[in-house]
């Protein structure tokens, strides 16, 4: 943020001479020391003042609000909401659904469910008449699919929306690298930027992003990407900032790599089950901390599979819940 | 000479010089660090530790000592009654799970005293407990070093309402990786002609000069405001010494950081039972130790309102 673009309240002179210190608002930030001031008394007076007009800016429009927890937990209470997934098991294990402002992120092995669950989210949220984004970086994505849930849950219960309206309001992106994932999300946060205050008619309410892993893995490690680790913290960060600013429901995907080595996920042989005691997931130890809350997602036996929460603030982890993968998308298995 | 006689006059006892300076260690609720030290002004503790090893828990757990009050309604809690300030870098610190903590803690200290506060004064209690919480949430090192430069009214307003004397911060590099990849001073930039100022000093917000400029802002808090800092640091593993095994470290944010540091706490999640084995305990399990002291290893486990000693 160059100073001359501020519109800072001073006079011309006044802003230049401050410019010839701190070229941008970035530069005041982060400079140690104090450059030296004019001797003149007047003239330092003035100097204070022109600092005090760029503090006064920065407090205003830069710097994060402190808030206090009552502010917070009303905010909680009143405008948060948890988006039921449409899989009661999954819900339940989430203690409610996916909640605003947070990130979650489902982990699995291929066809453990994890495109399932997040077609069944966002055809649950639609039949609401609320919008989603789902940001298909595999072409996974299919309506066929979407439609197939739409019945099936409709037949449960009388749909306020039809199948034509429910589809529509479902805004599917495929995207193919890194950058067009994060120029799509920039597209979408200066949209709801712009539109804030004024419920925006498009205002998504769950942002989907299958999968994650796809497209980030490719560019980490050895040498392949100079900035891999950046472009990957950036995305967290540009998925959390979105969730946070604008109270949205992310939910994201990550596959599991075999070779277990010294990651995280995996298990000294012997515990657990043959399949998952060597893999691990495709993002590892940077990723890991992103997400507020993970779910593993794992096969069992025919159509089962198996939800594992293993990152959660509230809930004690290593839970773990079944549900069935059909023509219904995931259906709560009874435990046993 | 009479001036002289009068510099070299005491200017108080030793008496008056303790009872003015003389400060009550600060109990953080955290055993593992009360136990072995006092905490006091100026002391920065950074628990550090891979994902899922509860840092982020223990600073809630740190949160609720702070604003929890001594005694309210007869029912005494053991809390501090003090604003907490909460610099959030991750995002991740959940107001919610603070309220957990407060609200099975108050359930725990009425059901120890056998005593039993009316609804509305349980309700009253919390919510003067989360008015002294204070979170700011930085999604960008420009956002946290913008918050500190104007933090200091905020500062002023909380030692006028009930005093503060604990700072706490959410993985301190939560934008390491973001940091880095902005370019760094190119070294020796005297010699191109016209060198400019982003080619002597790197970006702005390159990863030194954003370390330089927080802990540069952090110590003038410290020193201003009498503060401590609790910060956690996610820890990058990968260590070539192998021999330190899952104590393996390896340090990776810039000196500036590394000096404002006073004292250094690893975490680290239990390794599984072996296989065939009975966990100790149905609750998951963490271990800690201090990297001056490393043969000392504490063992605790997190329950809903509690640090437990294991």
């Amino acid at each position: 943020m160059r100073l001359d673009s501020l519109n800072l309240p001073l006079e011309t002179a006044e802003v230049e001479e401050l410019a010839r210190h701190y070229p941008s608002v970035e530069h005041f930030c982060s400079r140690l020391d104090d450059p030296a001031f004019p001797t003149d008394d007047k003239q330092q007076t003035r100097k204070q003042q022109a600092l005090g007009v760029l503090h006064q800016h920065i407090l205003t429009h830069v710097a994060p609000p402190v808030q206090s927890g009552l502010s917070l937990f009303a905010h909680l209470r009143d405008d948060v909401r948890l988006l039921p997934t449409g899989c009661t098991s999954l819900d339940g294990l989430l203690r409610g659904g996916l909640r605003e402002g947070t990130m979650t992120e489902l982990v699995g092995e291929s066809a453990s469910g994890k495109t399932q669950l997040c077609i069944m989210a966002a055809v649950a949220t639609a039949m609401r008449g609320e919008h989603v984004v789902y940001l298909d970086t595999s072409a996974s994505f299919t309506a066929r699919r979407a439609a197939a849930m739409y019945d099936h849950a409709a037949r449960q219960e009388a749909a306020p929306e039809s199948l034509g309206d429910t589809l529509a309001h479902i805004t599917v992106q495929r995207v193919h690298n890194i950058h067009a994932l994060l120029s799509a999300l920039d597209t979408w946060a200066a949209y709801l930027q712009a539109e804030q205050g004024n419920q925006p008619p498009k205002r998504p309410s769950l942002l989907v992003v299958d999968s994650a892993s796809a497209l980030v893995s490719p560019i980490l490690g050895g040498g392949q990407h100079s900035q891999g680790h950046a472009l990957m913290i950036c995305l967290a960060r540009f998925l959390k900032h979105m969730a946070a600013y604008h109270r949205l429901a992310v939910l994201s995907t990550n596959h599991v790599v075999g070779g277990g080595g010294a990651g995280w996920g995996s298990k000294p042989e012997g515990s657990g089950s043959a399949r998952s005691s060597e893999t691990r997931p495709a993002l590892g130890e940077s990723w890991r901390s992103q997400p507020h809350v993970r779910v593993q997602l794992a096969c069992g036996e025919g159509a089962a599979r198996s939800a594992t929460l293993k990152a959660s603030a509230l809930s004690a982890c290593e839970h773990s819940v079944w549900f069935e993968l059909c023509e219904a998308g995931g259906v709560a298995l009874e435990p046993g | 000479m009479d001036e002289l006689a009068r510099f070299i006059q005491p200017d108080e006892t030793a008496a008056a010089f303790l009872a003015r300076s003389f400060v009550e260690p600060l109990r953080t609720g955290l055993f593992f660090l009360d136990a072995s030290f006092a905490l006091r002004p100026g002391h920065v503790v950074e628990l550090s530790g891979p994902s899922g090893c509860a840092k982020t828990e223990l600073l809630a757990q740190a949160a609720a000592a702070c604003v929890l009050p001594a005694q309210a309604y007869g029912v005494s809690f053991g809390g501090r009654e003090e604003n907490v300030l909460v610099f959030d870098l991750d995002a991740k610190f959940d107001t919610l799970r603070l309220m957990q903590v407060l609200t099975t803690r108050m359930r725990d200290a009425q059901a120890a005293q056998g005593r039993s506060l009316p609804e509305a004064a349980g309700q009253q209690v919390l919510e003067a407990c989360l008015s002294r919480l204070h979170v700011v949430t930085c999604h960008s090192s420009f956002e946290l070093l913008a918050a500190l430069k104007v933090i200091k009214p905020t500062m002023t307003r909380l030692e006028a309402a009930g005093g503060i004397r604990l700072l706490l911060i959410d993985n301190v590099s939560a934008f390491y990786w973001l940091d880095r990849g902005l370019r760094g001073p190119m070294g020796n930039s005297a010699a191109i002609p016209g060198g400019h100022d982003m080619l002597r000093e790197g970006a702005p917000l390159a990863l030194h000069r954003v370390h330089a400029a927080l802990a540069a802002e952090l110590r003038k808090l410290l020193r201003n405001h009498r503060l401590s800092i609790l910060a956690t640091k996610h820890a990058m593993l990968g260590s070539s010494n192998r021999e330190e095994g899952m104590w393996a470290y390896r340090e990776f944010l810039p000196k500036p950081w590394q000096e404002l540091v006073t004292h250094r706490v690893q975490l680290r999640a239990a390794p599984p039972p072996p296989p065939g084995g009975q966990p100790a305990s149905p609750l998951l399990h963490f271990l800690a130790r201090w990297q001056a002291q490393p043969d000392v290893i504490h063992h605790f486990a997190v329950t809903d309102g509690m640090i437990l000693k294991q």
